[in-house]
């Protein structure tokens, strides 16, 4: 099931979007990537890196902010946490980080169907 | 008054010294014609065999200066264009591709009618294919097409056309089945069957009618968390969004319930999320697996290449077909 890091970037998520109407529009808190970061800075670099997709989830949430707004983002990224380590994995194309495989997941392969490349 | 005195030399002594300059003399010269017998000359004929032994045994880098070397050394030969062409596939296969695109550039503008030349485009857009550069490889075999009169060759262009756009439609987001299709049926009858245009035709149609999942119906399903999913046969996941989705509505559920509405309206919050992303992700899914099944179809495309035969200045085409 979803783990509490997980729920925790989330959570950051929402609180960026409660608090984006006040902030610019480039802000890094209206994209909720200063959340995301804090996440990967301070819990997931102490409680350490498990996660079998390429990007991991927290950068897949923090890519898909930056290139979708906060909205559809968060969207994408609540999808990719459904999605983590079940049948993507044998789905996906493998790459190999520091000798470990990972299911290589970007966010160009699920919104290629909707979102052109500029 | 100085005195000069003058030795007396005995006439043998004078023989023997004769004797023995005429001898160096003889010797001298004898050496220096031995020493110019020795000197090598390079022909032509020796620097081009050479030159295209160490491409054959694909030593790329050593031919490429050796190919130069000819071109240097022998401007007149009639088998420049050839040395400049083996210049360029020697490039191609060490994988610098934009120098190969250069030098096959400059066999294009150098010279019009020359079966190197013709090569040349094919191996120029190929040079961008690898470069991933899909529109300047379409533009060279277009540009070719314009210029040529030959049918063959215009056959040829057809199907690499073809050949481009089918292998653009195995990136995501991206249908040129189409226009690929309309290449083929460009191929005259007479190379049809040679370049296997019925079996690339045949492939289109089947990647066409290949069994897909309808994304609508997957964002339909999607509304009973975890339906879309199993629309697309992610078990897994239809499992993980029914769960989560049902365990968040029931936690929501009982804050409100319990009086608690600050809580269950953070929770209500986020579960909107985890709904809206299993009805993104159902309808990603199905576009996904509409895009595995088309690539998978499409990659046993027949790999047909060209080359060129060094010794008879003739044109061979390969069959590979990839499994």
């Amino acid at each position: 099931m979803v783990k509490f890091q997980q729920i925790f970037v989330l959570a950051c998520v929402l609180a960026a979007l409660l608090v984006s109407p006040a902030l610019g529009k480039d802000s890094q808190i209206l994209s909720g990537n200063m959340f995301v970061r804090f996440y990967q800075d301070h819990i997931s670099g102490a409680d350490g890196s498990r996660c079998p997709m390429s990007p991991s989830c927290s950068e897949y949430a923090a890519r898909a902010l930056k290139k979708h707004g906060p909205l559809l983002g968060w969207v994408m990224a609540c999808d990719r946490i459904l999605r983590c380590g079940r049948n993507e994995v044998s789905l996906v194309p493998e790459k190999w980080i520091n000798g470990r495989s990972h299911a290589y997941d970007p966010v160009s392969a699920n919104d290629f169907w909707w979102f052109e490349e500029p | 008054m100085r005195k000069f005195y003058y030795a007396r030399i005995k006439p043998v002594t004078c023989f023997l010294v004769s004797w023995a300059a005429a001898g160096l003399f003889f010797f001298g010269t004898a050496i220096l014609a031995q020493a110019e017998t020795q000197q090598l000359v390079i022909s032509p004929d020796m620097q081009f065999s050479y030159a295209d032994s160490l491409y054959k045994k694909a030593d790329y880098a050593t031919a490429e200066v050796e190919f130069k070397r000819f071109i240097h050394f022998f401007p007149g030969d009639p088998r420049t264009m050839e040395a400049e062409f083996k210049i360029g596939m020697a490039l191609f296969y060490q994988e610098r591709f934009y120098d190969a695109a250069r030098q096959f550039d400059e066999i294009i503008r150098k010279e019009k009618q020359n079966p190197f030349t013709r090569e040349a485009y094919f191996m120029q857009s190929k040079a961008f294919i690898r470069m991933d550069n899909w529109g300047y490889a379409q533009t060279i075999l277009h540009n070719f097409l314009k210029i040529t009169d030959d049918p063959d060759i215009q056959d040829r262009i057809y199907l690499d056309l073809a050949r481009l756009h089918i292998q653009a439609s195995r990136q995501p987001g991206t249908d040129e089945l189409d226009d690929a299709r309309r290449f083929l049926e460009q191929i005259s009858q007479a190379n049809a069957k040679n370049l296997k245009a019925a079996e690339l035709a045949a492939l289109i149609k089947e990647a066409r009618t290949a069994p897909q999942k309808n994304p609508v119906l997957a964002g339909l399903f999607a509304i009973i968390p975890g339906g879309g999913f199993f629309y697309c046969e992610r078990y897994k996941d239809a499992v993980a969004a029914f769960g989560l989705n049902a365990g968040l509505m029931l936690a929501a559920y009982t804050a409100f319930d319990n009086g608690n509405p600050a809580l269950g309206a953070v929770i209500g919050f986020v579960e909107t999320g985890f709904y809206s992303g299993s009805i993104y992700g159902a309808v990603s899914a199905a576009h996904k697996h509409n895009h595995v099944q088309r690539v998978r179809i499409l990659n046993r495309e027949f790999n047909l290449g060209t080359t060129i035969d060094p010794d008879h200045q003739g044109v061979f085409f390969s069959l590979n077909h990839r499994f």
